[in-house]
């Protein structure tokens, strides 16, 4: 254990001779979270140099030794204002097994953008403020703060809990009601008011309809085709075109004369999304 | 789930069924109702361009003829239960409503039997949006089809009568 920290940590030392202000290790650190667990709450990283690297950053490292000196290497490139990173341990832990999923190191192994880093920086400072005054400090009024393609960090709501389950669920429970907005948009006859039973209610019934409907189209234009000379078809998408041309055309003025109801779901829909084409 | 409303993506999936429609009907001389739905659902599906789990689905098996009914053992399971304790399996059973609800989403839509509620309900957007344009498109061709049989026997009529 003791020889292959020394190992790995000989390696990233040259490196670490070139970028004295350890930026690059602050926004690595911060890339991945998930292997590196800091052990120790307040790094000033003017202190880091070289000593108590060898402690804090690779003791728990015994496998991530490769993985780490590629990142320094990959992190080489962009420069991010040096913050000290104070994280405890347990609050790195808990958020970052619960967003495995969502990890930043896939992400931005190849984002070598400066700002992503720095944001989810300040994010992860403020949630550490966040957490470690539970008492007090949760009662705080900011409000969620989303950061696309990286970790999705949640600040507390006045009187709500901290712990990390109900952060999750809250950001878990926030997807789900983003995409149900999104089906209330398709699906018709859905308020907003509705809770997720009905809502779901809705679009069984709807799905269940449309494939009817195309269990019955596929029925009618069997027995429509039946009769057609496939045979001479040799214009047919031109022709086609000029009488999808002509429904549309008609379905507008239809609509306009203010004819609701032709043919069911079909027309009604077929006339909505035409309109601003 | 927007790429479904275009008319481009209308067109083009109507003149590949079309198409696919010629090429069954001179191969084979007798179409079933249900061949032609599958043959409109895989055409669908490859207008996805396989991003989304249905549009796998579809693609991967097509080959079941007729339906396949799945005895489901659960229903089994309950009624013995219920025979055993009554009060405590009815409270039980009424809690997960949404649970019940989003396994017969997930019968509904092909190829989402394992997905989380989350994923499920992104697929169900875009499975709906599909329906929707594939029920446009299937419409529009019975139209021209059936417009197409109402002027052929005039035409022939009418070449019949310059003989």
């Amino acid at each position: 254990m003791a020889d292959f920290s020394a190992q790995s940590y000989r390696q990233p030392f040259p490196f670490l001779d070139i970028d004295p202000t350890m930026e690059s290790l602050t926004q690595f650190a911060e890339l991945n979270p998930q292997s590196f667990i800091l052990d120790n709450s307040a790094f000033n990283f003017q202190t880091f140099f070289p000593l108590s690297i060898n402690d804090s950053l690779f003791s728990n490292q015994a496998s991530e030794g490769e993985t780490m000196s590629g990142f320094i290497h990959n992190s080489n490139q962009s420069s991010v204002s040096a913050q000290p990173i104070f994280s405890a341990k347990t609050e790195m832990e808990e958020i970052s097994n619960k967003r495995k999923a969502l990890d930043i190191s896939e992400s931005s192994s190849g984002n070598s953008s400066s700002t992503s880093p720095q944001v989810s920086e300040t994010g992860i400072k403020r949630r550490n403020v966040c957490n470690s005054g539970r008492g007090k400090r949760a009662k705080s009024n900011e409000k969620e703060m989303e950061k696309p393609k990286e970790v999705v960090h949640v600040r507390a709501r006045r009187g709500q809990a901290t712990d990390s389950h109900s952060l999750a669920e809250r950001v878990r429970r926030g997807k789900i009601n983003e995409r149900l907005r999104c089906l209330q948009d398709i699906v018709p006859g859905c308020y907003k008011t509705m809770g997720m039973a009905l809502m779901l209610d809705e679009i069984i019934n709807y799905v269940q309809s449309l494939q009817n409907q195309v269990e019955f189209l596929s029925m009618k234009l069997t027995a429509a085709s039946t009769y057609y000379d496939f045979n001479s078809e040799s214009d047919a998408m031109e022709r086609m075109q000029r009488e999808k041309a002509e429904e549309a055309k008609e379905l507008e003025r239809l609509m306009r004369e203010g004819y609701v109801g032709i043919g069911g779901v079909a027309c009604f829909h077929s006339s909505s999304t035409y309109g601003p084409l | 789930m927007k790429r479904w409303t275009t008319k481009r993506e209308h067109q083009i999936y109507s003149s590949k069924l079309f198409q696919a429609l010629c090429r069954s009907r001179r191969t084979s001389s007798s179409t079933s109702a249900k061949e032609l739905h599958q043959t409109a659902d895989r055409v669908l599906a490859i207008t996805a361009k396989g991003t989304t789990r249905w549009s796998r689905a579809i693609l991967a098996a097509p080959l079941t003829a007729g339906t396949n009914m799945k005895k489901h053992k659960k229903a089994k399971v309950t009624v013995h239960t219920r025979l055993r304790k009554p009060v405590v399996n009815r409270e039980k059973r009424k809690l997960p409503v949404v649970e019940r609800k989003l396994r017969a989403l997930r019968r509904l839509v092909p190829g989402c039997r394992k997905l989380s509620c989350n994923n499920l309900l992104e697929e169900t957007s875009d499975y709906i949006a599909a329906l929707e344009m594939q029920v446009r498109a299937m419409t529009a061709i019975t139209e021209f089809l059936s417009r197409g049989e109402a002027q052929a026997p005039t035409d022939r009529l009418g070449s019949i009568g310059n003989m």
